[in-house]
């Protein structure tokens, strides 16, 4: 395992029921920070569940989920800004224009109702919206958005929105930034910018870690697409309600695996991505019982210095 | 014929007029609007026909509602203005009553909508307080406040604050989950998310709902004037009903429409303005 200061999110012996129905079971998950983790399995398996335990929405019936905040860990209790997230469906606040919807956070976090009005009277806050409002239109250039950035949600495709989306979530600097199946609605087309962005956030991942900084992204992504789950990760996850010993439990960690990286412009393999795809559709929604250790290796994996990407740097 | 497979399809008024007969189907500007023409042509026939022809007398010619309408404009005997007198009178007790009833629905809506204890306190009240007609419960107000002024107020207020309240709280129901989810994640509190999200978010419905209610406060204010007023719509509607002038009351109400016409088109306007990026579903 790691040290505290490179985790950014550790899940301890999480469980949760609701009402009498047990859904997760012992979910133990560290996360390094900067990577790029896929969590997939089948539908009503309680994906969306430990994502809202994550974020806040849910409490866990027992164990613990610790976000890693300045070199210590802090329990989860309800929303905040460490933990970002991104859902599927409304990503963005329809009445706000895309630049808007961006400069909401640094503008919610740092100031209040009281401080904007007192502010709007000494002049001190228009100029602070002005330094939020530079922040949010680079980073949406970055994100190719920069002729969007005055539209309205609902005069933008639903790529746009999910990207926008991210970018509000990305200016907060989130410990953690959690994705709920984001480009499950696009069209095939759209899904490859969105999978190359994400790829592109990885690679500035590499570059801080390789000059020996902080990697800036740490990103949890729930997905149905398990070609998606491989390709975008550098780890899959794979959740399950059939697990051996199992009885009256809820889904667990069946798999845990390495995930290749690939960048951006990179030809992708796409017969090793079909190939673990495939491993991943046999062991997590085949619906077999299995040992839930027994491919729950990524740790293992680690440590005998197969992996690529963040935790890696060298190869 | 050479030019049979390119033959150029010309629309004549023909195919329009078949369009009538179509369910649904859009019509030429013309078309629709001598539909309106034929309907406003009946109406004048038909009230023509009673007017003239002498069985009640008290129905009023069109030279007499002209008169009439002057009348309504300056009274040629007294020089009163009486249309403009009225308005002043029965606005300034509409206006502050709506503004009132707005603040106080909205505040009530936004909460009730956001926290389950405010709608649990306010809720079944509300919807109780709707189905007591106010003028009838006018003895209560006329013992609270008397003939005053606050009386007004108080009746319209009661009469349609359920209304406002319940519209805003349905439109603040239907913002999801996640927009509140993403707001906590972005760092807001609570006061935050009810005054700067979701309040601008159903700040359209908010509108709609003031919008809706005028009508309704209108009909409470005039049935009150009547009642009790001294001056007011309702007051010069009883009067003139106890004299019969149909001459003057028509016109009146012509007005009256007109004007509720083009306060709609204000709150379309203010709509408009202030939230640029509304579109009304089926539009």
């Amino acid at each position: 395992m790691i040290d505290i200061e490179k985790t950014a999110l550790y899940c301890y012996g999480v469980n949760k029921n609701f009402g009498f129905l047990p859904v997760l079971t012992n979910i133990e998950l560290r996360i390094a920070k900067g990577q790029f983790v896929s969590l997939v399995g089948g539908s009503g398996c309680g994906k969306s569940t430990l994502l809202n335990l994550i974020v806040g929405t849910h409490e866990p019936s027992a164990g613990e989920v610790l976000v890693s905040v300045n070199g210590g860990f802090i329990q989860v209790r309800g929303h905040g800004p460490d933990r970002g997230m991104v859902y599927q469906e409304y990503p963005l606040f329809p009445h706000l224009t895309a630049l808007k919807n961006v400069i909401l956070g640094p503008m919610l976090r740092e100031t209040t109702i009281l401080t904007r009005l007192y502010g709007t009277v000494t002049r001190s806050w228009p100029a602070l919206r002005k330094i939020h409002i530079q922040k949010a239109e680079s980073l949406l250039a970055r994100l190719g958005l920069s002729e969007h950035s005055h539209k309205f949600p609902r005069q933008l495709s639903g790529g746009q929105r999910q990207r926008v989306a991210i970018a509000r979530a990305l200016l907060m600097k989130p410990q953690i930034l959690l994705l709920d199946e984001p480009f499950g609605a696009l069209d095939e087309e759209t899904r490859h910018g969105a999978r190359e962005l994400m790829l592109d956030l990885y690679q500035e991942n590499m570059t801080a870690v390789a000059n020996g900084q902080s990697p800036p992204y740490t990103v949890l992504m729930v997905t149905h697409c398990l070609d998606e789950a491989v390709q975008v990760g550098d780890r899959v996850i794979g959740l399950s309600k059939h697990w051996r010993g199992r009885d009256q439990a809820g889904a667990t960690i069946v798999y845990d695996k390495i995930a290749p990286v690939y960048q951006p412009k990179d030809t992708k393999s796409f017969g090793a991505i079909g190939k673990q795809a495939a491993e991943i559709y046999e062991i997590v929604l085949n619906g077999r019982d299995l040992d839930p250790s027994e491919h729950c290796t990524f740790w293992n994996d680690v440590k005998a210095g197969k992996a690529e990407g963040v935790l890696a740097p060298r190869s | 014929m050479p030019t049979e497979d390119r033959q150029i399809i010309r629309r004549s008024w023909r195919d329009d007029l078949r369009k009538i007969f179509i369910m649904r189907e859009p019509l030429p500007g013309w078309l629709g609007n001598s539909f309106f023409l034929m309907a406003i042509c009946l109406i004048v026939i038909l009230y023509s026909s009673v007017a003239y022809s002498g069985t009640n007398t008290l129905i009023p010619t069109w030279g007499k509602l002209a008169t009439g309408f002057t009348q309504m404009i300056t009274d040629p005997r007294s020089g009163d203005h009486m249309l403009w007198m009225d308005t002043v009178a029965s606005f300034s007790r509409l206006l502050p009553a709506l503004a009132i009833a707005s603040v106080l629905g909205i505040v009530l809506g936004l909460y009730m909508g956001t926290y389950v204890a405010a709608e649990s306190m306010w809720g079944r009240i509300l919807n109780f307080e709707e189905n007591i007609v106010p003028n009838a419960a006018m003895v209560v107000f006329l013992t609270l406040f008397g003939f005053e002024f606050k009386m007004y107020t108080a009746v319209i207020v009661f009469g349609i604050l359920p209304t406002i309240a319940g519209r805003v709280y349905a439109a603040v129901r239907e913002v999801p989950d996640q927009h509140i989810f993403s707001a906590k994640t972005l760092g807001a509190s609570g006061q935050e998310i009810i005054w700067t999200i979701l309040f601008r978010q159903v700040l359209p419905q908010i509108i709609d709902a003031i919008r809706s209610t005028v009508g309704l406060a209108l009909i409470l204010l005039i049935a009150t004037e009547w009642a009790a007023g001294q001056e007011g719509y309702g007051y010069r509607f009883l009067r003139l009903y106890r004299s019969a002038r149909l001459d003057v009351i028509l016109p009146y109400l012509m007005t009256l429409g007109f004007m509720g016409i083009g306060i709609q088109l204000i709150f379309n306007l203010i709509q408009r303005v202030l939230c640029p990026w509304y579109v009304k579903e089926g539009k």
